[in-house]
This record gives structure tokens, C-alpha cells and sequence, in this order.
């Protein structure tokens, strides 16, 4: 059909009824008519083909979008848990550790100590840093003062930032000893601004200290040591302003506590304002007296629950004690309780965390109740990180029960099995029960999950793509894998592509050792063809050409063979067979035909054969265009679309055809 | 003006406040480099330094840009003892930043504790006018009854921003002068001080 006829067909103003009658006074008398009718029908044909080719293309397309997707799915998943992991790590950073016993706390405190204590020894004249309580060193280095006015170098020293303030030191050249710089002055932080200069025509790396009334111009020597300072102000500036609001609360609260007709002892506390600051100690103990009896007992009290066990006892006597905190904060008692509370997270962390000995026996159901704690307890990034290795011993465990006995095909099937079918439990359990909704969780579970698949994974590969092994027994064990993973996809993780990324590899080098024997094979068998006829039991046959009868007798012993041989090879890889792997297949497809092909082309030129001729070409026609074609379609219903190997194989032989129906004529003159 | 001899020409100090977004890191920039910034990106607190010639005579002048996103207002006051002029921006397309100059104005006076101190009201952003919420009128009340003037700007077409920096370093030069004269003359008294301002559009 031409494309005028194409484009009139599918214009949107097309009419049927005035065509038809266009064409009926065009055409004149019947076979014209008849003739048009066969025309358009041929065309109606080509359109449905084109669409059919069109919605398999489309299919495709859509297909490997799906995939790339769950490819995409993956990463964000791995994204997700990456970047909660780092928030976790962050916030266990950022958030103030509850105050613990002296015991813990002193080798952290005399860290500090020493700090400053160094520090004191290395700048002359240094103020004694170590009386205010809670100093710290956050940053310190090596700058260069300059002159505000005229940007020219003063000198250099060395700026020291503490958590209240920051402390300018200069710089002793020719001195030896322990000090190296000598005390200059300390701003305190809340009196600082701290300015980034942007441009000041060629002073580079430079930041701004403005204490009013002075305004400090310091050099940095590169870019980072720069960046570094001015986040490090940043940071001690919010820490700052954050405590400052902290102190100013508990003041207040402490100004109100002190409201109620004072007992005897705090009269003159009472009316003083500035008696918080002044004698902290004090305070804290009348204040420690203020709460109610069951309060003051928490601490004792908790500590015996978790002795005994009696977790949810425990968990609400501290949301008990911590509800009350918030409209009376007792800072004496509530840091007990928070102490206490860290206690009960670590005996729950204990009970899930994964030891050698202990048993697995009551499995995951074991630790519904810590998770469950713990969740409230808002440590669930903790109990699911411990709680996914319980769920790899689980799953490490129920594997090692299958034991390494049989055939291939059954230790494969046993223990994928077991391996899916535990995992999807632990799946549901973890979704359900364990971490439901809650985001973070399953990102690092989904992240697991593709871990263990792994392990599977490369045990399964190990066990099966041992040498030697057919490409059936290898065909049969992956669909056995697939199969079992395809429980998970059913609850909602895709697992195919995890699969199919751990078996590419070695099924492609399955596919090229098959290549090698096959070809072997069919070369051996090829150099003993005497070219006879075989008295086919045509049974065998039938099975693999069901639709083309005819043309089936006179086959030869080695094309009765060859047709075995190669549908059980092509079965085998229509079994394997993803998109991804295709390129391998269309491999040892063509090679394998192509040996045969290439045997019977050459008996046909071979002047042994002369005699034989017809019976070759009627080999090579029934190879090349009925079993090649039962094989395409084979594959087009299995893949959905041709295998380029096909025809590759058909274009490149197409001469075996040609002669094929030339020595037919001849024959039939003869 | 400074005793200490220098061969520096003499410097200005000009704060930029305002609410976060209103622009005043993009006429910072617009002045400084004639460019402008699209992207926004929160500033924390840049300065800037340019000679320019200001009636015929060179000077220097110090643009301190600061957040206008800053979480603390407390922490502002340091910033803003050190300046000599303020430029208290808003923008004409958002009625908040509008009303929260009324704050930034307060807390200048408190911390310069000076009813003079140079400062020009700057509606920014003057061409979105199809977006404006805040009225010429409401704009030019509020700066009369400040005795301050008020001067629409665009960072985008460079609109009237060499003019609020070179006002402003005016009001800042005849401060100064003033205030030689007067602690010449011992006079310290700043309420004596009052000057006639007029709004400029
Ligand atoms: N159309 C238009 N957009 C502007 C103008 N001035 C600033 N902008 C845009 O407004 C946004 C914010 O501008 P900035 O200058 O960064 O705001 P800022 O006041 O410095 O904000 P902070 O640093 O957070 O205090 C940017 O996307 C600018 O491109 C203007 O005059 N016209
Ligand atoms: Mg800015």
C-alpha cells in the first residue's frame, strides 16, 4: 500500500462511507472491485502487524523502565538508610550525654582539665582557665592580626575558643620553653559578633571579631582554616545561646518554686534572687526535698524494677517522673533518672544484642518486648540496628539446618525455601510488629534484606555453578531461586533484581562452557555424518515440531541429534533467561546452529556427497526454516520479542535455501 | 577626621538589617560588583569594603551584610553597635518584612541610643510592583514618622542603589563632622542634635 493511501487512511477527517464510494465509481465491474477488497485487506494485515509490533515495543519500553526503577528504588533505599544512619550519628553527637556517676564521667573530665591545663602552660600570663566550670576548648590556631584601618599585618598569634569565650594569644618568637605565646585578651562569647570578610581588596582568608568597641581584623591561613574558625564561632554561639535559655528556665522555675510559704530553713534563699547562681548546692537539695515522696524514691525504685526485670514497670515510673519534670524541673532528681533510664536502654539493648551463647530459641518473638521498650523509649534506630543482627542470626540459623544432602536440585530447592521463606517472616514481623511505620527502619532494613540476599546468593552460586554441572540442572536451580524469592516480591520487596545482579556473572560463564561442549558436540558428530537417513520414531520429534509434520521425514541420524540437542539447549535458556542476559544466549544460540549449518554447507559442496545431494537440501530446509522457526517462536513467547540470533542465523544461510528449491525443480523434471 | 594619621581615606560603616530574604545581600552585591545575585542563599554576616568617590573626595566604605534569618535577635546587638549608618531594608512584595523594620528600628536606637543615628528606610525589590503588598504611602508614614528617608530600590535593574549607599555615607559624613565640632566645642548633648530631613523618592 502506498503511503498517499497510508496517510488518507489515517487522517482524522477520513470518512469510510465516501471512500467506499470513490472507490466504487472508480472502479469498474467486479474483479477490479475484488481487487481493491484483497488490496486494502493486505493492508489492514500490515496495520495490525505494525500495531502489534508498535504495543510490543511500548511493552518493552515499559518493561525496562519498571526495572530501571526498582534499580532507583534500591539506591533511594540505600540513600535513605545512609542518610539516617549519618543522623543518628549526628544527633548521638549534637545531644548533651545524660550526666552520669562521677565514676564514668572522670576520665572525661580530666581530659578537659588537662586541655585547658596544657593551654595554661603554654600561653605566659595565661588567666586560670580551669575555675569556671564546664570550660572547654573547641578550636584553637594560628592567626594573623591586622591592622583594621590599614589592613597591613600587626602580628601573629594565637586564638583560643572556649565554650565562653575566646582568647587571643601573641606570639613569642624567640623564646624557648614550655610558653610560646603570651596572654593578650578574652572576649566573652556573648559579647562577640563575628564577621566574614568577604572583601577587603586583597587581604584574603580573613574573619572579623567585633567587641564593641574594639573590632579585630584576623587573618587565616587558607580558605578551610577560615571556614573552620567561622563554624566553630557558629557552633559555640548556639551551644551558648541554647544553655544561656536553659539557665534562664531552671532560674525562673527555681523564682516560682520559691513562691510558696518557704519552710524555715530557705527564708532568707527565698528572698534572695541572685541565690541560684550563688549556692547552686543548696538550692538543688531544697529543692530535691520539694518533691513528692514517690519521686524522691524513682531512682531506687528503678533501679530495683530492672533488677527484677519488670521493664514496663520501670519504663512507666520514667514517663511518670519525666511528666512531672516538665512542669517542675527538679535538675538533682531528674538527672538520677535520666541515669537510670540509660540503664534500662542498656539492659534492653543487652537483651537483643546477639551473643555466641545465647539461644535463639524463642527467636525473634523474644524481643518483641525490648523492641517494643525501646521504640518507646525513642531509641529505635539502636533496637533496629541489634535487632537486624538477631534477625541474621535467625535466618543463619534456619539455613544451616538444611543439611548438604541429595541432589543439587534438591539442597537448592530445600534451602531456598527455607531461606525466602524465613526471610519473608522476618519481613512481616519487622514490617508489622516490630518497627511499623517508621521510616528510617525499613530503608535499613530494606538495605539488610539486600544484604542477606547476597550471602544467599553467593552461597546458592557456590553450591550450584560448580564445573561440570548441565546448563539444565543450572536452568532448573535458578528457577527454583526465583520462584522461592518470588514470595518476597509478593509482599513487597523486589528482590528480582538483586538475583538476577549475583547470577549474571556466573551463568554467562555457564553459557560459554555450554557453548564449547555443544559446539564439540555437534563438530564431532558432523565429521561422522554419512548423510542417511534415519527411520525416524518420529515421537521424539513431534514434541519439538509439533506444528510442521511434513518435510520432518528424511531426516539424517545427526539432524535427528542436532534437533535434541539444540531444543534442550534453548529450553534451558528461555528458562535462565532475563533481558540482561540475552546477548549470552544469542551467543551460544547462533554458535551452536551456526556449526550445524555450516556442516551441512559444506557436505553439499563436498563431491563425496553428490549422490545425497537432495537429501541435504532437504536437511537444511528443514533445519533452517521449520525448526529454526518453531524455535523463534519458542522464544518470541517466552521473551516477547524476536532473538536477534535467529535471524542472524536465517539471513546468513539464506543461500542453503536458495539451492535448495533449485535442485527441488531440477528434481521434479527429473 | 581620626587623630591617629592615616593614609587611608576616611571609612564609613554601613549595616545592612532587615528580615531574611528582602535582598540586602543582593544590593550589597549589586553595589559592590554590579552584579545580581538570583539564588538565595541566607547570609551569616560578610563585609565588604569599596574606595568610592563621594563628592569628589575618596572614601572608604564598610558594608557589614548580616542575617536577616538570625535565629537570636540578642546576638544582633554586637553587630550592630559597631555601624555608623544603617540601611534597614524590606521588601515591598512582603508585608512582614515591612513590619519587622519597626523592630529592627527599635533596636538600633537602643543599642546606638541615638535618635540620629543615619539610617535610610529602603523598600527593595521595586520591580515586582505588580507584587506589592506594602503601600508608597504606608512606607513613606512610617519613615516620616521616623524622620528618616525613605527611598524605594531594585537590586534586580540596579534601581536607586548607588543612590541609598551614597546617601547614607552623606548622613554619615556630616554626623561625623558634627560631632568634631561638637567635642570641640565639649557638647555632648545629642538631643540638641535634630536635623531637617526630607524624603527622598
Ligand atoms: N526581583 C527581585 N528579586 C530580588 C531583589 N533583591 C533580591 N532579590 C531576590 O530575593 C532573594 C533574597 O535576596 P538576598 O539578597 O539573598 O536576601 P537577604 O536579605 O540577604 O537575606 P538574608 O541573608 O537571609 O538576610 C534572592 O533570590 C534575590 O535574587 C530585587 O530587587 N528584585
Ligand atoms: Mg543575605
Amino acid at each position: 500500500m502506498s503511503i498517499d493511501q497510508l496517510k488518507k487512511f489515517g487522517s482524522p477527517d477520513f470518512n469510510p462511507d465516501k471512500y467506499v464510494k470513490e472507490v466504487s465509481q472508480v472502479c469498474v465491474g467486479g474483479p477490479e472491485l475484488l481487487r481493491h477488497k484483497t488490496k486494502i485487506q493486505v493492508f489492514a494485515e500490515e496495520t495490525s502487524q505494525a500495531l502489534k509490533k508498535n504495543v510490543y515495543k511500548n511493552y518493552m519500553q515499559f518493561i525496562e523502565t519498571a526495572r530501571e526503577i526498582s534499580h532507583l528504588e534500591g539506591e533511594m533505599y540505600q540513600l535513605s538508610h545512609l542518610l539516617s544512619e549519618q543522623r543518628a550519628l549526628l544527633t548521638s553527637m549534637a545531644s548533651v550525654p545524660p550526666p552520669l556517676e562521677v565514676a564514668e564521667s572522670s576520665g572525661k573530665e580530666e581530659k578537659r582539665t588537662d586541655t585547658l591545663k596544657t593551654v595554661m602552660e603554654k600561653v605566659e600570663a595565661c588567666p586560670v582557665l580551669t575555675e569556671v566550670e564546664g570550660r572547654d576548648l573547641l578550636h584553637e590556631g594560628d592567626l594573623v592580626e591586622l591592622d583594621v584601618l590599614e589592613n597591613t599585618a600587626i602580628h601573629r598569634c594565637h586564638a583560643y575558643l572556649f565554650t565562653d569565650m575566646v582568647m587571643i594569644a601573641t606570639w613569642i618568637s624567640d623564646r624557648r620553653g614550655p610558653a610560646k605565646f603570651k596572654y593578650e585578651k578574652t572576649y566573652e562569647l556573648g559579647s562577640l559578633a563575628v564577621v566574614n570578610v568577604r572583601d577587603l581588596g586583597s587581604v584574603k582568608h580573613a574573619f572579623k571579631l567585633l567587641v564593641f568597641p574594639d573590632s579585630r581584623l584576623f587573618q587565616c591561613a587558607n580558605h578551610q582554616a577560615r571556614e573552620d574558625w567561622l563554624m566553630k564561632f557558629e557552633e559555640a554561639k548556639k551551644a551558648k545561646v541554647a544553655d544561656v535559655a536553659k539557665k534562664k528556665v531552671q532560674k525562673q522555675i527555681s523564682e516560682v518554686e520559691k513562691q510558696p510559704p518557704a519552710r524555715t530553713d530557705s527564708v532568707d534563699s527565698g528572698s534572695n534572687p541572685f541565690m541560684w547562681d550563688e549556692d547552686q548546692t543548696s538550692l538543688d537539695s531544697k529543692l530535691h526535698q520539694e518533691g513528692p515522696d514517690w519521686l524522691v524514691e524513682s531512682s531506687d525504685d528503678l533501679e530495683v524494677l530492672i533488677a527484677q526485670r519488670h521493664f514496663e514497670d520501670a519504663y512507666s515510673l520514667i514517663q511518670r517522673a519525666n511528666s512531672y519534670f516538665q512542669d517542675h524541673p527538679i535538675p538533682d532528681i531528674k538527672s538520677k533518672v535520666d541515669v537510670r533510664t540509660q540503664t534500662l536502654i542498656d539492659v534492653l539493648l543487652g537483651e537483643l544484642s546477639v551473643d555466641g551463647d545465647k539461644s535463639l530459641q524463642g527467636g525473634l518473638r523474644a524481643t518483641r518486648r525490648s523492641v517494643r521498650l525501646l521504640n518507646q523509649l525513642d531509641k529505635s534506630a539502636l533496637a533496629c540496628e541489634l535487632y537486624l543482627k538477631v534477625c541474621s542470626n535467625v535466618l543463619k540459623a534456619q539455613t544451616k539446618r538444611v543439611k548438604r544432602e541429595g541432589t543439587t536440585l534438591a539442597y537448592v530447592k530445600r534451602i531456598s525455601e527455607v531461606f525466602f521463606s524465613s526471610l519473608a517472616g522476618i519481613t512481616g514481623e519487622f514490617q508489622y510488629r516490630a518497627f511499623p511505620s517508621q521510616p528510617s527502619c525499613s530503608s535499613a532494613f530494606v538495605v539488610w534484606a539486600s544484604m542477606e540476599v547476597s550471602h544467599f546468593m553467593s552461597h546458592f552460586v557456590k553450591q550450584v555453578f560448580v564445573p561440570q554441572t548441565s546448563l539444565n540442572t543450572l536452568a532448573e536451580s535458578v528457577q527454583i531461586v526465583r520462584k522461592a524469592a518470588q514470595q518476597m516480591r509478593e509482599i513487597g520487596l523486589d528482590l528480582e533484581y538483586h538475583l538476577e545482579g549475583h547470577l549474571i556473572t556466573p551463568v554467562t560463564k555457564a553459557l560459554a562452557e555450554t557453548r564449547e561442549k555443544l559446539l564439540d558436540a555437534v563438530r564431532l558428530r558432523c565429521a561422522e555424518d554419512i548423510w542417511r537417513p534415519a527411520k525416524a520414531p518420529r515421537s521424539s520429534l513431534a514434541s519439538l515440531t509439533p506444528s510442521t509434520e511434513e518435510g520432518a521425514n528424511d531426516l539424517t541420524l545427526n539432524s535427528l541429534a542436532f534437533i535434541k540437542l539444540y531444543g534442550a539447549l534453548l529450553d534451558d535458556c528461555l528458562t535462565i533467561a532475563w533481558p540482561d542476559l540475552e546477548h549470552a544466549m544469542a551467543k551460544v544460540l547462533y554458535d551452536v546452529f551456526d556449526a550445524q549449518l555450516k556442516h551441512i554447507a559444506a557436505s553439499r559442496d563436498n563431491n563425496k556427497f553428490q549422490a545425497q545431494k537432495p537429501l541435504i537440501m532437504k536437511n537444511s530446509r528443514y533445519l533452517l526454516v521449520d525448526f529454526l522457526g518453531s524455535c523463534r517462536n519458542k522464544y518470541k513467547s517466552k521473551m516477547l520479542h524476536d532473538c536477534k540470533a535467529f535471524e542472524r542465523l536465517q539471513r546468513t544461510h539464506a543461500l542453503l535455501l536458495k539451492d535448495t528449491t533449485g535442485v527441488a525443480t531440477v528434481i521434479g523434471y527429473v | 577626621m581620626s587623630k591617629k594619621p592615616t593614609p587611608q581615606p576616611a571609612l564609613h560603616k554601613v549595616i545592612m538589617v532587615g528580615s531574611g530574604g528582602v535582598g540586602k545581600s543582593a544590593l550589597t552585591l549589586q553595589f559592590m560588583y554590579d552584579e545580581f545575585v538570583e539564588d538565595y542563599e541566607p547570609t551569616k554576616a560578610d563585609s565588604y569594603r569599596k574606595k568610592v568617590i563621594l563628592d569628589g573626595e575618596e572614601v572608604q566604605i564598610d558594608i557589614l551584610d548580616t542575617a536577616g534569618q538570625e535565629d537570636y535577635a540578642a546576638i544582633r546587638d554586637n553587630y550592630f553597635r559597631s555601624g555608623e549608618g544603617f540601611l534597614c531594608v524590606f521588601s515591598i512584595t512582603e508585608e512582614e518584612s515591612f513590619q519587622a523594620t519597626q523592630e529592627f528600628r527599635e533596636q538600633i536606637l537602643r543599642v546606638k541610643n541615638d535618635e540620629n543615628i543615619p539610617f535610610l528606610l529602603v523598600g527593595n525589590k521595586g520591580d515586582l510592583d505588580e507584587k506589592r503588598k506594602v503601600t508608597l504611602n504606608e512606607a513613606q508614614g512610617r519613615a516620616q514618622s521616623w524622620g528618616v528617608p525613605y527611598v524605594e530600590t531594585s537590586a534586580k535593574t540596579r534601581d536607586n542603589v548607588d543612590k541609598v549607599f551614597f546617601d547614607l555615607m552623606r548622613e554619615i559624613r556630616s554626623r561625623k563632622m558634627e560631632d568634631n565640632k561638637m567635642s570641640n566645642g565639649k557638647n555632648k548633648d545629642k538631643s540638641k542634635r535634630k536635623k531637617l530631613k526630607c524624603t527622598i523618592l
